[in-house]
């Protein structure tokens, strides 16, 4: 199976600071790969890498074959679904379902479409009680539900996750981790990039480390 | 009421609104004493960080009429003490580092809590030097703490409050966004507390961390309850 | 010389320059005020590289400034007319270009400032007996400043990364965008704001009205030398 995902030999550089170096990776769709590493050892900057946010200094990376340089944002975003470490970066409707039908409205979808996709929504991420809050106001849990439900409107092939525990107490961690393994089981692939071992050993299928500016791999 | 306890609480309640049936903090009462390390634990919006609001004083009972019950700090009324005073007596650390250090040097962080308190220069200078010392975080002193670890952060943040000369340290979830190598640092340092006479109130999520606890609570609808744990630090509970 | 200027110089320099540069209307002085500005920022080892990254972007719009400041000004000699009418005068560019000079020396004397690190500006604050919670507000600003910018940042990649392409959108629905990044951002700073007003005030933060420092600014040799050239150069530009 060809990667969705191709890193190859990709380095980075900030002020002078060698933050990745010659880093090879794959990733391919039906599996749940973990990246560890200490704070500061470069897991976010690899992750904006991936979806293209931030240019790496050497290498190349490939989506489904092609060249990330070669795609806006928005294609990008169509291919694979980013979950940002603070989940308040990715919302910003006045309520829960307009948070939902934002990027269908701007594309002017149909808006019986947008009415039914949005109650698909509600009901598979349980938000039948936040419909009409604003998601500022939501827990920590509904807000990552939200966001990630967003996400998944656009029907990716991929999710990458920075951080996604943070602020989860141990009903709410375990709940994502059969969210996101039912989301694996539907063809999606997941990189999620952690410092928390536990949920991390629990539902990886491969774990590669951040270290010195590499990615090790297999632990 | 024993002025030895550093803090008691006695039947302490509390409502946001008059409307909600349920109350926050329902009739809580409990006690501390020196040298122990405390642990609560709750699901996500139950109100531990409410709880630890009202024994900081930052939600204060002079302020807000719907408190009700008696907080003591080493037998003083919560309601004599402002704001001021209490932080005399205590400091809290919180989850993110990045919204409490303020300035581009370690020991001017260390300073500020001493210099609004008004502490003399010299005293300033020896407290630094004494609280670098008892956190091994001397080769931080002149460090830009923006620039340090998540761990080395929440650390400089800890010493801030030490250098205060504070009894009562209250934390909130300080570990979660903090690696392994960080966590252990911080805890080795909470051990070095407790031994010191210090009273440490710590809220957890992660379970793992509480094997350092003398006793853990739970608080669930408004109740506070000791919670059986049975110490195993890779135990997962649920 | 460098940063080991005392910072209370500084701020007597950042106000000398920014106030000659509101006070003077003559293109010349303007020019003569900047060069100095240009000068002391040398010494002081301004990065002008970044200083410049930053104030790029808004190039274009200094332009703009200049041609509109232009054509409200209809003294002088015609340089550009169109149907009779004198769209731009020799006095209007002066004009602009003298307003672009006090934009830059301003921009100078606050970059300045920056050469000394926050927590020096604010003792210097304290020494002269300024209003301490004031200048600790704008440091605290300052600081939170680029972390604003992030978010901003982040809020408009993520609307990017929704599958919305900006570029095919009608000025409408851009102007609609940005009104979507209001609310987040408002609430994140809130609830930034928030807390670090919470930590601060559990540090004794305007717990009396006094307050004591670890360090205290001394005035040295070199501090003295620059005080008495700056007042002799700045009298004589007024004298001049």
């Amino acid at each position: 199976m060809k990667p969705f995902i191709s890193v190859n030999n990709v380095s980075y550089q900030l002020q002078n600071k060698e933050i990745l170096k010659d880093v090879n990776f794959k990733a391919n769709c039906y599996e749940w790969i973990s990246i560890i590493g200490d704070n500061g050892s470069g897991k976010t900057t690899f992750c904006k890498i991936m979806m293209g946010i931030l240019k790496p200094t050497k290498g190349e990376i490939y989506i489904d074959g092609e060249p990330l340089t070669e795609m806006a944002l928005f294609e990008i975003g169509q291919k694979i679904g980013y979950l940002f470490q603070n989940v308040g970066h990715q919302i910003f409707a006045p309520s829960v379902e307009e948070e939902l039908a934002f990027a269908m409205r701007f594309k002017e979808i149909d808006e019986i479409v947008i009415s039914k996709k949005i109650e698909e929504m509600i009901n598979r991420f349980k938000l039948q009680n936040a419909r009409h809050i604003a998601p500022y106001f939501l827990s920590q849990g509904e807000k990552q539900r939200l966001a990630i439900a967003t996400i998944l409107l656009n029907n990716p092939k991929f999710l990458i996750l920075d951080e996604p525990t943070t602020g989860l107490d141990y009903e709410r961690k375990n709940e994502l981790g059969k969210l996101l393994c039912q989301i694996k089981n539907e063809g999606i692939g997941i990189i999620m990039v952690s410092h928390d071992i536990e949920f991390v050993k629990q539902y990886s299928n491969r774990i590669f480390q951040i270290k010195d500016g590499r990615v090790i791999g297999e632990e | 009421m024993d002025k030895t306890y550093p803090l008691v609480i006695k039947n302490l309640y509390f409502n946001y609104s008059n409307t909600k049936t349920n109350a926050i903090i329902d009739s809580i009462s409990f006690s501390v004493n020196n040298g122990q390390i405390v642990a609560i634990v709750g699901s996500s919006g139950v109100g531990k960080t409410t709880l630890i609001k009202m024994i900081n004083g930052t939600i204060h009972p002079n302020d807000n009429k719907r408190i009700k019950g008696e907080i003591y700090i080493f037998g003083e009324e919560i309601k004599r003490l402002s704001k001021p005073q209490i932080s005399k007596y205590m400091g809290t650390v919180f989850q993110d580092p990045d919204t409490q250090i303020i300035f581009s040097c370690v020991e001017d962080e260390l300073a500020f809590g001493m210099e609004n308190l008004c502490f003399p220069q010299n005293d300033m200078t020896k407290r630094i030097d004494d609280v670098l010392e008892l956190l091994n975080i001397e080769s931080l002193r002149y460090r830009n703490p923006n620039q340090l670890s998540g761990g080395e952060k929440q650390l400089v943040v800890i010493a801030s409050i030490l250098c205060l000369d504070v009894d009562i340290i209250i934390l909130d979830e300080v570990l979660a966004q903090v690696d392994k190598k960080g966590k252990a640092k911080i805890l080795k340092v909470l051990e070095k507390l407790k031994n010191q006479g210090k009273t440490i109130i710590m809220i957890e999520h992660d379970y793992g961390n509480l094997f350092i606890a003398d006793s853990v609570y739970r608080l669930e609808e408004g109740k506070l309850n000791l919670f059986n744990f049975n110490g195993d630090k890779n135990e997962t509970i649920y | 010389m460098k940063s080991s200027v005392d910072p209370r110089i500084k701020i007597f320099i950042a106000l000398c320059l920014s106030t000659s540069g509101v006070l003077f209307t003559r293109v010349d002085k303007l020019l003569v005020i900047l060069i100095i500005g240009v000068i002391y920022g040398l010494c002081f080892n301004v990065q002008y590289f970044s200083v410049y990254k930053r104030i790029r972007r808004y190039l274009q719009l200094f332009i703009v400034i200049i041609i509109i400041q232009s054509i409200f000004n209809h003294d002088g000699q015609a340089v550009l007319t169109i149907n009779g009418f004198a769209l731009l005068t020799d006095e209007g560019i002066i004009r602009g270009i003298s307003y672009l000079f006090r934009i830059y020396i301003i921009v100078l004397s606050g970059a300045i400032l920056t050469t000394s690190n926050m927590r020096d500006i604010l003792q210097a604050f304290i020494q002269l007996k300024l209003p301490y919670d004031i200048a600790f507000m704008v440091a605290i600003g300052i600081k939170f400043m680029p972390l604003l910018v992030e978010e901003i940042q982040n809020i408009f990649t993520s609307i990017q990364l929704r599958g919305i392409d900006i570029n095919m959108l009608s000025i409408k629905k851009r102007i609609e965008i940005v009104s979507y990044l209001f609310m987040p951002v408002i609430m994140n700073t809130l609830v930034r704001a928030k807390k670090l007003a919470i930590s601060v005030d559990a540090r004794g933060f305007r717990a009396y009205n006094k307050r004591t420092s670890l360090r205290q600014l001394r005035i040295k040799h070199i501090d003295e030398v620059v005080f008495f050239v700056t007042i002799v150069v700045f009298s004589g530009c007024i004298y001049f």
